[in-house]
């Protein structure tokens, strides 16, 4: 046997990484930067379901975290079009510079 | 077979009208007339079919009241609800199909000319007169109540939209309004009674009810019959102007001539007799019913007969001597009371005896739509040529039309002879049958209140006559007066205001010009400055006069067409008049003789002497105090009537009295209600916007615009959640609980 990691430090991994998107969503204006924050959040995601695949050594957790890290290329690329398009029409991407839903 | 080829096509008589209505209603204004020849080509090709129809009913492959020509298609079915539409052509049908086809073509062509100079408004008029010929005819070859009762209603409608053509004018809107809501309490009841009539019956489809009617009507409280033909009953008066529902006729002149001849004739107010003559199978069954029949209409006849006296207007006495004469119709309709009234049981003799009056009665419809038709387009003409005084119709503003308008004079002439009863007419023969019927009726029951009828027609045709003479005279004999003369004698106001017996009314705004100062006298034109009129009494164009020529021979005539037809086999429509009208022999008896026989017949009667009597009576009283060079002297100023020809010129006051009734105390109630809807119902619905809207005021502070406070506001959500989930130890169990409702769930 190689060396073995305790299933708990891959969930301590994924806590760690999962509020780390939290706190980048909720405190930076750059609409990259949030993005960024989001694809840490889904790859916090992915770590926990390789770790449990890994635990109950079956291939679900692993299958799920290639669905996920299509989708997430997906959610990228729509994400970074709609800031080209946001720029092009408001020539900025910080996020706190677009209110008009403000009621 | 050639013969049950037209008959198979009788769904075209109202469906070409309408096909009319829908074109010209899209593209009339891009054709002749303005529709005008379109819905003149489209009538009279149903017009020729009815009358194809009629031929085929009569003599090819004849129909009879057992044994009607039935078809129909199913129009809707809800439910265990089936309701067909269809024909349904007996004599009756086929009756009507012949003069309302001939009037309605006959109509449609003289509106040409009379309409010619309303422009494109014109569009708007044909669209709507081919609609109301629909609803004539389509009411006419129905098969069903219902179906019936769609085409009355499109009738209606179309009554409103006609006399309110001229709805710039306040009074023809008024009247417009008069008309239908009038119209519209008899309709209201009209459909209680067809209700109940469905309630009690499961069917309203003329073939089934009557046939249930034959059979005694098993398993229907006679009660619950008395108040369903009470209804229909209540509805023909609305629609017909009997008393008490009357007012609206006389109103409806506001609309144009050819409306007027329309509703007069051929349409509007024989579908109330219509109605009557059609449901005679339910109404033997309740005789109480016939007995109210007879009496509004003898009533109604001597009533309006009374009115029409004094009357200045042309037109409007027209309209009375229409309402006189519907009277006599609905008398000939409910002779059958008679026996009811006497014996106190319904029976074989009086099933006989109401089908005579089913005859009489549409006989007389058939001879006064021509008559009257032919005298309503007459006064048409003369108001043509009398266009742009104050009063086109004012009778006081006439006389000498005869010399600058033969045809005209020729057409009211034989109008005016035929409804003042004298023979060989075809009033004559017409009102003879249904006062020889009621006359009959009272021998045979020795009824007093028949009796008394019978007194009131006798005294209405003198009246008749002598309130058409009167009409004839001032018109058309002596000196023609002129606006001018009229105004210098002060008989009629300066500038002209109408109807100083229409409390209802506001003063015309139309056609009231200045005239020009007081010129003496006649065969100068009417004197009047109004741009459209600068010339003298004249005919009209041949679209006008050619239905006036045949309506004039229409009304010489008539009465020998309509015997020609009692040869056929329409057994006794004809001709049940006189000696064995009460036995049920007696119709086919009459048949069977010849034309001249039937001819002859009322000449055999002592009653018939008698109502001629009073027809010359009044003829002569007419001549001597209207005639030639006398009637100057005896023309008024509304003003100026007293006594009983102010309680007429008043109409009895009934006018005022449903002013009072409806114009006050319905109004007060009405405002009430309109409080109520606008303070409780309104202010209810206002408070829950208000209460939405403000709070959604203050809500709205919660949307910033800003994405990052949404995540925030979603994930303290979703912690909540989580709190929730971990720490009440119950939710599980709800939520199990609540899947467990779910449909599907669990």
């Amino acid at each position: 046997m190689a060396l073995t990691i305790a299933a708990s430090w891959y969930f301590l991994l994924s806590v760690l990484l999962f509020g780390i998107g939290v706190y980048g969503i909720l405190t930076q204006r750059s609409g990259i930067r949030i993005l960024m924050a989001i694809e840490m959040m889904l790859n916090a995601a992915n770590v926990n379901f390789v770790a449990f695949g890994s635990m109950y050594g079956q291939p679900n957790g692993y299958v799920y975290a290639f669905f996920i890290i299509a989708i997430a290329a997906a959610e990228a690329t729509v994400g970074l079009a709609i800031f080209v398009n946001l720029y092009r029409v408001r020539q900025t991407i910080e996020l706190d510079q677009v209110t008009s839903l403000k009621g | 077979m050639i013969s049950m080829a037209l008959m198979d096509y009788a769904w075209l008589i109202p469906a070409l009208p309408a096909l009319a209505a829908a074109i010209v209603a899209l593209f009339g204004l891009r054709t002749p007339e303005k529709g005008g020849w379109l819905a003149v080509v489209l009538v009279a090709l149903a017009g020729a079919l009815s009358l194809g129809v009629f031929y085929e009913g009569l003599v090819l492959s004849p129909v009879s009241w057992d044994q009607p020509f039935l078809r129909s298609f199913n129009w809707f079915t809800a439910g265990n609800l089936s309701i067909d539409m269809g024909l349904y052509v007996d004599p009756l049908t086929i009756f009507m199909l012949f003069t309302v086809g001939i009037l309605v073509t006959l109509i449609a062509l003289y509106s040409v000319g009379y309409m010619h100079e309303e422009g494109a408004a014109r569009r708007r008029y044909y669209a709507e007169l081919a609609l109301f010929i629909t609803g004539m005819l389509g009411l006419v070859v129905a098969n069903d109540y219902l179906m019936l009762f769609v085409f009355w209603e499109i009738m209606g409608l179309c009554s409103y939209l006609l006399i309110g053509y001229w709805y710039h004018k306040p009074s023809a809107a008024s009247a417009a309004k008069k008309a239908f809501l009038t119209t519209r309490v008899g309709d209201a009841f009209l459909l209680v009674g067809l209700g109940i009539l469905f309630v009690s019956f499961h069917t309203l489809n003329f073939k089934e009810l009557f046939a249930a009617a034959a059979n005694g009507a098993p398993g229907v409280d006679r009660n619950v019959l008395l108040l369903a033909n009470s209804c229909v009953f209540i509805g023909a008066v609305g629609k017909s102007a009997q008393f008490p529902l009357h007012t609206w006729l006389p109103d409806a002149m506001e609309g144009p001539t050819t409306v007027s001849a329309l509703i007069h004739a051929a349409t509007m107010v024989k579908a109330g007799v219509y109605l009557v003559a059609r449901s005679y199978p339910l109404f033997v069954l309740t005789p109480q019913v016939l007995i109210a029949v007879a009496c509004i209409g003898g009533f109604t006849a001597l009533f309006a007969a009374s009115l029409a006296l004094t009357n200045w207007d042309l037109k409007r006495v027209l309209a009375y001597s229409t309402l006189s004469q519907l009277g006599y119709m609905f008398l000939g309709l409910g002779v059958a009371g008679a026996l009811y009234w006497a014996r106190g049981n319904a029976s074989g003799a009086l099933v006989a005896l109401a089908l005579t009056g089913v005859t009489v009665a549409i006989f007389h419809l058939f001879s006064h739509a021509f008559f009257k038709a032919g005298l309503f387009l007459s006064a048409g003409s003369v108001g043509h040529s009398f266009h742009g005084a104050a009063n086109p119709y004012d009778m006081r503003i006439m006389g000498g039309l005869r010399r600058s308008m033969p045809i005209t004079t020729f057409a009211m002439l034989m109008g005016t002879i035929s409804i003042s009863g004298i023979p060989p007419f075809s009033g004559f023969f017409s009102k003879d049958a249904i006062l020889g019927a009621v006359y009959e009726a009272a021998t045979e029951s020795g009824s007093t209140l028949y009796y008394l009828l019978f007194a009131a027609g006798v005294l209405t045709a003198g009246l008749t006559a002598y309130y058409m003479f009167r009409l004839y005279f001032l018109t058309f004999e002596g000196e023609h007066r002129g606006v001018a003369w009229a105004q210098e004698h002060g008989v009629v106001p300066q500038p002209a205001t109408r109807d100083v017996g229409l409390p209802t009314h506001a003063p015309h705004l139309a056609h009231a010009g200045p005239s020009a100062p007081p010129t003496m006298h006649a065969r100068e034109e009417p004197s009047d400055e109004h741009e459209e009129h600068h010339e003298a009494p004249h005919e009209p164009p041949w679209t006008m006069t050619v239905p006036l020529v045949i309506l004039g021979l229409f009304a010489i005539f008539g009465g020998f067409v309509a015997f020609a037809m009692a040869g056929g086999p329409f057994g006794g429509l004809i001709h049940a008049s006189t000696g064995t009208a009460t036995a049920a022999g007696g119709a086919a008896e009459a048949a069977s003789g010849s034309i001249g026989a039937a001819l002859a017949a009322p000449f055999g009667e002592a009653t018939t002497y008698l109502t001629l009597l009073a027809a010359i009576i009044g003829i002569v009283l007419a001549w001597a105090w209207w005639g030639p060079g006398r009637a100057e002297r005896r023309i008024r100023s509304d003003a100026d009537a007293r006594g009983a020809a102010r309680l007429w010129q008043r109409r009895y006051y009934v006018d005022q009295l449903y002013d009072t009734v409806f114009g006050r105390w319905v109004l007060r109630a009405a405002t009430a209600e309109d409080a109520f809807d606008r303070e409780v119902i309104d202010g209810a619905v206002n408070a829950v916007a208000t209460v939405n809207e403000r709070s959604g005021e203050r809500i709205r502070k919660w949307n910033t615009g800003f994405v990052q406070d949404y995540a925030l506001t979603m994930l303290a959500g979703f912690i909540v959640v989580v709190l929730i989930v971990i720490y009440v130890p119950q939710l599980p169990d709800l939520l199990s609980g609540l899947r467990g409702l779910l449909p599907g769930g669990g």
